[in-house]
């Protein structure tokens, strides 16, 4: 393994001079991230996958125009989200019936299911609530600690828009969880 | 939830780590390992140089056809400028030797008697 502290400008030059090692290293960086990125966009954890390894061979081709000037996170994680974005406008028939269908009717109030899975199961069905661009803006804002600067350069939009995405789904989402309120705070 | 407000510059903890838990993956060095095997399938044991190449393939078979197209232009101009040289250029012959001439050589020849030599320098200084 190389050494940790090698800052990921480096692990990119030498990815991109063929270094495998470098480039597995960059991956186990990120993988975390990207994997959580394209599941909130594509919601079913498989699609997800392949959508951030597809994110990932495009970045490996494409290490070529990426500034070492600039910091590499938000470099990749905007390859990822297009393309998760590419694979879930190409998706023609849901794999599977959304969460927000199945956890939304009513019929798993908080009060009867009250264990942290179902309390992620609808975290999950509040996050398809949202506008694709929101969904993404507040996972890299409030999960991955990406500023408002970065995120709105990876979505490709002003940052005045990027806050407002993360203000909207912010607000959205406590709405949608408000029912969880008191096993939030007991458990969390 | 958390208290704060939606417009705080700073992520909302409680918020982050509920989606970080629900968004949860399992064994990301696994999934490393499959991106990395992925890549050495498609890119094989060449390095990353030549996909840079191929950025520059196209525009540059394209410098290459218009450098070869230029050099076919001038090979053929030459060729035929040799072949029949361009109006006004000039043309040295010998007028001693032109038949086509009832003067010519050959007929001032042809005669028993040698031929004046007036007659033959008025010929060239004619031409």
């Amino acid at each position: 393994m190389r050494n940790p502290n090698m800052q990921d400008a480096e692990l990119a030059a030498l990815a991109l001079a063929g270094d495998r090692e470098a480039f597995g290293e960059l991956v186990g960086r990120y993988a975390g991230q990207a994997r959580r990125l394209a599941r909130a966009v594509l919601g079913d954890p498989d699609e997800a996958d392949d959508a951030a390894q597809d994110g990932f061979l495009a970045a490996l081709r494409h290490l070529g125009r990426y500034d070492p000037e600039r910091p590499f996170g938000p470099w990749l994680m905007r390859i990822v989200t297009n393309a998760a974005c590419d694979r879930r406008r190409r998706r023609k028939v849901r794999a599977a019936e959304p969460l927000s269908e199945r956890l939304g009717s009513g019929e798993a109030r908080p009060d009867v299911v009250t264990d942290r899975r179902g309390f992620q199961q609808a975290v999950v069905a509040a996050l398809e609530t949202l506008p694709e661009r929101q969904r993404i803006a507040i996972v890299l804002f409030d999960v991955e600690g990406y500023s408002h600067r970065e995120v709105a350069r990876i979505l490709g939009v002003p940052e005045g828009t990027a806050r407002s995405d993360v203000f909207h789904a912010r607000r959205t989402l406590r709405s949608e969880l408000g029912a969880w309120k008191d096993w939030t705070e007991e458990t969390g | 939830m958390n208290p704060t407000s939606p417009f705080d510059h700073r992520p909302d903890p409680v918020l982050g780590a509920a989606l970080r838990a629900a968004l949860a993956t399992e064994d990301d060095a696994a999934f490393a390992r499959r991106v990395v095997e992925s890549a050495e399938a498609e890119l094989g044991g060449a390095g990353l140089w030549w996909q840079e190449l191929i950025v520059w393939a196209r525009p540059g078979l394209v410098a290459a056809l218009l450098v070869v197209a230029a050099v076919g232009f001038a090979l053929g101009a030459l060729v035929q400028g040799r072949a029949a040289p361009a109006n006004g250029a000039t043309v040295l012959g010998d007028p001693l030797t032109e038949a086509d001439s009832g003067l010519a050589v050959p007929v001032l020849l042809a005669g028993e008697q040698a031929p004046e030599v007036d007659l033959v320098l008025g010929l060239a200084l004619e031409r």
